[in-house]
């Protein structure tokens, strides 16, 4: 009999040490809140990144060569994290990275490009002209 | 989201036919977990053979393949392997109405919003996105995709998946992705519930024994590879050691086939197995190597990368191992779980280690195998150790603690001295 309550007691304390409150705790959470949350989370790093994909997407179609243009001169310290996120939201694009991982510069990815989405930047590129400014970047299409 | 809802109700019709196919003595809630695993795992396999055939995907013709599955599926039945049968009925235990609860807190959360973790973006929704621009699988994608997070090589299955929940609501929509992961902490309980019925010969038992299990099956990483492998890996273990080889085996082929961790687990199974001097049995598993060989196949013609096996493997285990510091401090360091659950678990584990070393030799040793591939991996690892351990491996232990939680438990709760 004792052995049996030691059972039933490791078992429950195991049950409870597992339990995940956060399963019960949702309910009393504001849904529009956390979805708002949760949606810029992965956009978190660069405030505003999402928003200017999504107006590039728009304003692009499918096939059209986008080179990815941003303030961070290293693959590691910010360009990877913006050229990653625009690879999902501008799916059915051609994305071209104007750097590689060893940081070195793409310049035949910006000479195929038909436009450059230029993220946290508002400066004129030579060879394009802008065709949508946001609050966050700039789309940038070849001039013809 | 009703498009997306009715669609995993078809897929888990159809799955539960093919149950009855596979594993012939299923029923109730074994049959219907195993129904919604093998339902996901069909939608999936259809999107690939069209995309293998030149087939675009349109909702007419997966619809013309999900009825051909169904309508064939039972007069095939008779061919099915046998299974062993198991005892008990399902009551209702108020322990059911916890469990019920957390799964429509978790169902909350993995639909809250579009899918955010990382690993969706750069991987497993990226391929989804891309494979749905193109009504197929993408080859130009996969053979040009770089960068860390995205192994081209993993297996297909959870993007085709998504695909699949794309193809029924006519649009990309991430904010429902999420169901499958519901779909797939359903499934898993079910199984669990059922199987642990059948052990412990009370509905109470095997209820609490669910209402425990919720945070090992709903996986706290929505929309990336964890949720499948978990749901299929720990089924594919749970039916093997029940004696339900060929089920077991096909769950197995199905983890292999959303993850490449579930490839060493055919293998850990097979040593589990073997160990447990199940020989005729390690034969059986053969379905698992069968069901993800197409991709491998195929993703070896497309030189799909694989950032473990790239450059000189062995010179990287060497170095590893002559340098081990880095690796145990930061398996050390990093989160593996909750430290309490670990430790309630370590004295669940004391207290019934005679019955656990007697009597779950297959699971035990299936586990630990799958533990050394995954340091193995570490070793052969070509990124920074401490960046690969911090970011995956919580995710990867979370792999092997609902099978080892799970024998824990239901020999805490059973009572007869001997079990399968």
């Amino acid at each position: 009999m004792k052995q049996r309550a030691l059972r039933i007691a490791v078992a429950a304390a195991i049950a409870a040490a597992a339990f995940q409150p956060f399963y019960l705790k949702i309910f009393a959470v504001s849904r529009a809140g956390m979805s708002e949350m949760l949606r810029e989370m992965p956009y978190r790093k660069t405030p505003g990144l999402r928003l200017f994909l999504e107006g590039v997407r728009a304003r692009t179609r499918n096939g059209d060569a986008i080179a990815i243009a941003t303030p961070y001169s290293g693959w590691d310290y910010g360009y990877d994290y913006v050229y990653v996120r625009s690879t999902y939201v501008l799916t059915g694009r051609r994305v071209l990275p104007l750097l590689d991982a060893a940081n070195r510069p793409q310049p035949q990815n910006l000479a195929a490009a038909q436009f450059v989405a230029a993220y946290g930047m508002h400066a004129p590129m030579p060879g394009f002209t802008a065709v949508w400014s946001g609050p966050d970047g700039t789309l940038l299409r070849r001039a013809p | 989201m009703i498009a997306e809802v009715v669609a995993l109700l078809i897929a888990a019709a159809i799955g539960v036919a093919l149950a009855r196919l596979v594993d012939r003595t299923a029923s109730g809630a074994l049959l219907a977990g195993e129904g919604i695993l093998l339902g996901i795992g069909a939608m999936a396999a259809i999107l690939f053979v069209f995309a293998i055939a030149g087939v675009a995907w349109t909702r007419i013709g997966v619809a013309v393949a999900v009825i051909a599955i169904g309508m064939v599926a039972p007069l095939t039945r008779r061919f099915a392997p046998p299974s062993p049968r198991g005892a008990g009925r399902g009551v209702f235990s108020p322990f059911d109405v916890v469990t019920l609860v957390l799964l429509a807190g978790y169902a909350r959360l993995a639909t809250i919003a579009p899918v955010w973790e990382v690993d969706y973006i750069a991987d497993f929704g990226l391929k989804a996105r891309n494979f749905w621009e193109v009504r197929g699988i993408d080859w130009g994608f996969l053979e040009a995709a770089f960068g860390r997070n995205a192994h081209p090589d993993y297996p297909p299955l959870l993007p085709l998946s998504f695909d699949f929940l794309a193809l029924a609501r006519g649009a990309w929509n991430d904010a429902a992705h999420g169901l499958l992961n519901v779909a797939f902490a359903v499934a898993l309980l079910l199984v669990v519930r059922r199987l642990a019925l059948e052990e412990t010969e009370s509905a109470h038992a095997a209820a609490f024994l669910a209402a425990a299990f919720v945070p090992l099956a709903a996986s706290p990483w929505i929309g990336i590879g964890e949720a499948p492998l978990v749901a299929f890996g720990t089924t594919a273990l749970l039916l093997i050691r029940r004696g339900s080889v060929v089920p077991g085996a096909v769950m197995l082929g199905l983890a292999a086939s959303a993850k490449n961790e579930g490839l060493t687990l055919i293998v850990a199974a097979a040593a589990g197995l073997a160990v447990a001097k199940r020989w005729r049995d390690v034969v059986r598993l053969w379905p698992a190597v069968v069901i993800p060989l197409p991709w491998l196949v195929l993703r070896q013609i497309h030189h799909l990368r694989n950032d473990i096996t790239e450059g000189n493997v062995v010179a990287r285990i060497v170095e590893h191992l002559r340098h081990p510091k880095p690796l145990l401090n930061a398996v050390v360091a990093y989160n593996a779980g909750r430290p309490l659950f670990w430790l309630a678990l370590a004295v669940g584990i004391v207290v019934v280690i005679r019955p656990l070393i007697k009597g779950e030799r297959f699971v035990l040793v299936a586990l630990a195998v799958q533990l050394l591939f995954y340091l193995a991996a570490y070793l052969a690892t070509p990124h920074d150790v401490l960046w690969h351990v911090r970011w995956s491996w919580e995710r990867l232990i979370s792999h092997l603690s609902p099978a080892l939680t799970y024998v824990v438990l239901v020999r805490l709760l059973t009572t007869r001295a001997e079990m399968y």
